[in-house]
C-alpha cells in the first residue's frame, strides 16, 4: 500500500472516529445504538483475530466477554475497590486475557470440531457455575447490579477507543512477524511446526490477544448498563452474532469484521425492533446462506467481481 | 443423610436417565463417525421430535410412543432434503478436510438458529410437558417412577435396532465400511454420498425419536436442544463415534456422574457435570476414554 492510499485511509478512519464521537450528541437512545455497534465491531474483531488470522473457530469465545465482565463486577461490588471503576474493568479484561493464555494453552491443542465443541463447553459450564454459585459470592442467578460504576457516557468513549485502538493494532499486527506466523500456522500448522514455529505459544499469546478485547468489551458493556447476569454475560448468542458478522464481512481481513458487523448490526436491530423472536432466524438464515454462496464474505465477494480490487484485499 | 436406599435409588434413577443420553448421542454419534462431520442442529432435532411428541399428544391424543412412528417420514424427508440439496453440496465445494468440518460446523449452526428462533416464535418459551400419569413401581423399597422405565426400555429397544440394522444388514455392513475407509468401499461398487445420505437421515430420525422418549418423562422447551447437544457431545467423547454400544455406555457414565453430583453434592452442580467431564476428558484423552475418536 502506497502512501497516497494509506492517508485516505487514515483520513477515512479519523472520519469514523469523529462521527462516532460526535454521535452521542443526539441523545440517549442514538447513544446506545452506537455504542452497541462500536461493541459489535470490537467483538468481531476479536473472533477475526483468533477465527481469521489462526484458523481456529471459537464457539464459546463469549466466555470471555463473561469472564471480563464479572471480574469486573465482583471486584467491584465485593472487595471495596468499587471507587476505582477504571482499574476494576482494567482488572476484567486482563483477567480474561489471563484465562484466555491459560486456556488457549489447553484448547488450542484441539482441532477443527473438537475445538469448536471445548469452547462451547467452557462457556456453558462457566455460565451453569457462575449461576448456582452462592449469591455472596458472585450474585448467582440474581446477578450483580452496580449502580455505582454505571456511566454510560464514559463507557461510550472508552469503547469507542479500546475499539479503534484494537483496529490500529490488529493492522500493524498482521503485518509484523507475529501476524506473519499465525498466518503460517492457519495454513498449515505441521509444515509450520516443522519450520520451526513454535505454534502452541504464538496460538495461546493470539488467542490471549482476543480474548483481552473481549475481556474489555465485557467489562466495558459492565460500566454502560451498571448490571450483569450469567445469562446476558454468557449469551451464546453474542457469539452467533459475532460469527455471522465476521463471516458476512469476510473472514481474514481487517476490513472485513468491520463492515459485517456495522451492516448486520443495523438490519438486526431493525429486525430485532419490530419482530424479537425473529432475530435468531435472520441470523441462521444470514450464516447458511453466507457458508452455501459467500464464504469469503462481502470483501471476498468484491473481490471476485471487481478485478481492479484483485490481490489488494488482505 | 445418605443412606443405602438413597444411594441405589440414585443408581437406578442415573442408569435410567443415562440410556435415554445414549439413545439422545445415538444419531450425532452416527453422523460425526460415517461423514467426519458434527451436525450442531442435532439439539434441535431432539427439541422437535419432543414437540412432535407433546402435539400429538395434545392434538390427536396419540401416546408419544406412537408419534415414534411419525418420526420416521418426518427425520427420513428432512435428512433426504437437508443433505442431498444442502450439505452435499458444501462438503463437494470445500477443499480440504477441515474447511468441510468447519463449513459444516457453521452450516449446521445456522439451521439450528432458524429452527430454534423459529419455535420460539411458534410455541413460545413456556416449559410444557405430556400428562402421561402413570404409576410408580415399588421393587422392594426403591421407587422406579414407570414414565421413565419405559422411555429407558425405549431407548435400548431403539438402540439394539440401530445395532441390529449395522451389523446385519447390507445397508448397515456398507455404512460401517464407509467408516472405516470412505474411497475404497467405492472399488466394491458403493457410493459413498448414497451413503451419507442415508447415514444423515438415520441421524436425524434418531434425533426425532430421541426427542419423543424425552418428552415422555421431561419438561418440552425450545432451549432444550442446546442442553441436550452439549450432553450428546459429552457422551459421545465418552463412548466413541458411530458405535451404539459406546454411545449407551457413554450415556450411563453421563447419567450416573450427575445423578451422584446431585446426591454426593449439590443438585444445582448437575448440569455443569456434563460440560466439565466433556472438556477433561478432551483435554486429557483427546481419543475418547475407548480411544475410538481420530
Amino acid at each position: 500500500m502506497n502512501l497516497k492510499n494509506r492517508l485516505w485511509w487514515g483520513l477515512i478512519f479519523l472520519g469514523c472516529i469523529t462521527f462516532f464521537a460526535w454521535a452521542p450528541h443526539t441523545g440517549f437512545k442514538t447513544t446506545t445504538y452506537f455504542f452497541l455497534m462500536i461493541k459489535y465491531i470490537c467483538l468481531a474483531m476479536s473472533f477475526n483475530l483468533i477465527a481469521g488470522y489462526v484458523g481456529y473457530i471459537s464457539f464459546g469465545h463469549v466466555a470471555f466477554y463473561g469472564i471480563g465482565g464479572y471480574v469486573a463486577a465482583i471486584l467491584a461490588s465485593k472487595t471495596g475497590l468499587g471507587a476505582y471503576s477504571y482499574l476494576c474493568l482494567l482488572s476484567g479484561a486482563v483477567g480474561a486475557a489471563a484465562a484466555g493464555y491459560l486456556l488457549g494453552r489447553v484448547l488450542l491443542r484441539l482441532r477443527g470440531a473438537y475445538f469448536a465443541i471445548a469452547t462451547i463447553a467452557c462457556n456453558e459450564a462457566l455460565r451453569v457455575i457462575m449461576f448456582n454459585l452462592p449469591e455472596e459470592f458472585s450474585g448467582g442467578s440474581f446477578g450483580i447490579p452496580l449502580p455505582a460504576v454505571r456511566n454510560p457516557m464514559a463507557a461510550y468513549y472508552l469503547m469507542l477507543a479500546v475499539t479503534s485502538g484494537s483496529v490500529v493494532m490488529i493492522y500493524y499486527l498482521v503485518r509484523s512477524k507475529f501476524g506473519v506466523t499465525l498466518k503460517a500456522i492457519r495454513e498449515d500448522e505441521d509444515a509450520a511446526m516443522a519450520m520451526g514455529i513454535n505454534a502452541p505459544k504464538y496460538k495461546a499469546w493470539a488467542f490471549s490477544l482476543s480474548t483481552l478485547m473481549m475481556g474489555m468489551a465485557g467489562a466495558i458493556d459492565l460500566m454502560f448498563i451498571g448490571y450483569i447476569y450469567p445469562e446476558a454475560a454468557f449469551f451464546i448468542e453474542i457469539n452467533v452474532e459475532m460469527i455471522a458478522m465476521t463471516m458476512l464481512g469476510g473472514i481474514g481481513t481487517i476490513l472485513g469484521p468491520i463492515i459485517g458487523s456495522v451492516i448486520l448490526f443495523i438490519v438486526a436491530d431493525f429486525i430485532w425492533a419490530r419482530w424479537p423472536l425473529s432475530h435468531l432466524i435472520l441470523l441462521g438464515f444470514v450464516l447458511g446462506v453466507l457458508v452455501m454462496f459467500m464464504r469469503r464474505g462481502i470483501l471476498g465477494l468484491a473481490e471476485d467481481k471487481i478485478p481492479a480490487l484483485r490481490g489488494k484485499i488482505k | 443423610m445418605i443412606d443405602l436406599l438413597g444411594l441405589t435409588e440414585t443408581t437406578v434413577n442415573g442408569l435410567l436417565i443415562g440410556g435415554v443420553y445414549g439413545l439422545a448421542a445415538l444419531g450425532l454419534s452416527l453422523i460425526w463417525g460415517v461423514m467426519k462431520v458434527v451436525n450442531l442442529a442435532h439439539g434441535v432435532f431432539i427439541m422437535l421430535g419432543a414437540y412432535l411428541g407433546y402435539g400429538m399428544y395434545h392434538v390427536l391424543g396419540l401416546h408419544p410412543l406412537f408419534s415414534m412412528l411419525l418420526a420416521i417420514p418426518i427425520g427420513a424427508g428432512i435428512g433426504i432434503i437437508l443433505y442431498r440439496y444442502l450439505i452435499n453440496r458444501i462438503l463437494e465445494v470445500a477443499t480440504n478436510e477441515l474447511e468441510q468440518e468447519m463449513m459444516c460446523l457453521l452450516f449446521t449452526f445456522g439451521i439450528s438458529m432458524i429452527i430454534y428462533g423459529a419455535a420460539l416464535n411458534i410455541w413460545g418459551s413456556d416449559l410444557r410437558g405430556v400428562p402421561t400419569l402413570m404409576p410408580t413401581i415399588f421393587l422392594g423399597d426403591i421407587a422406579i417412577p414407570s414414565s421413565r422405565l419405559i422411555a429407558f426400555i425405549a431407548a435400548l429397544v431403539l438402540g439394539g435396532l440401530l445395532y441390529l440394522f449395522l451389523k446385519k444388514t447390507m445397508i448397515g455392513k456398507a455404512i460401517r465400511a464407509v467408516t472405516q475407509n470412505r474411497n475404497y468401499v467405492m472399488l466394491d461398487g458403493i457410493d459413498p454420498v448414497k451413503i451419507f445420505q442415508i447415514s444423515f437421515s438415520i441421524g436425524l430420525t434418531y434425533a426425532l425419536m430421541a426427542g419423543v422418549v424425552i418428552s415422555l418423562t421431561y419438561p418440552v422447551t425450545p432451549i432444550m436442544g442446546v442442553y441436550y447437544l452439549l450432553k450428546c457431545f459429552t457422551v459421545v467423547v465418552l463412548g466413541g463415534l458411530g458405535n451404539p454400544f459406546g454411545a449407551f455406555l457413554g450415556g450411563l457414565i453421563l447419567g450416573l456422574a450427575e445423578s451422584y453430583t446431585s446426591l454426593f453434592a449439590t443438585y444445582a452442580l448437575s448440569p455443569a457435570v456434563a460440560f466439565i467431564t466433556l472438556l477433561l476428558i478432551l483435554i486429557f484423552r483427546p481419543g475418547g476414554i475407548l480411544g475410538t475418536l481420530r
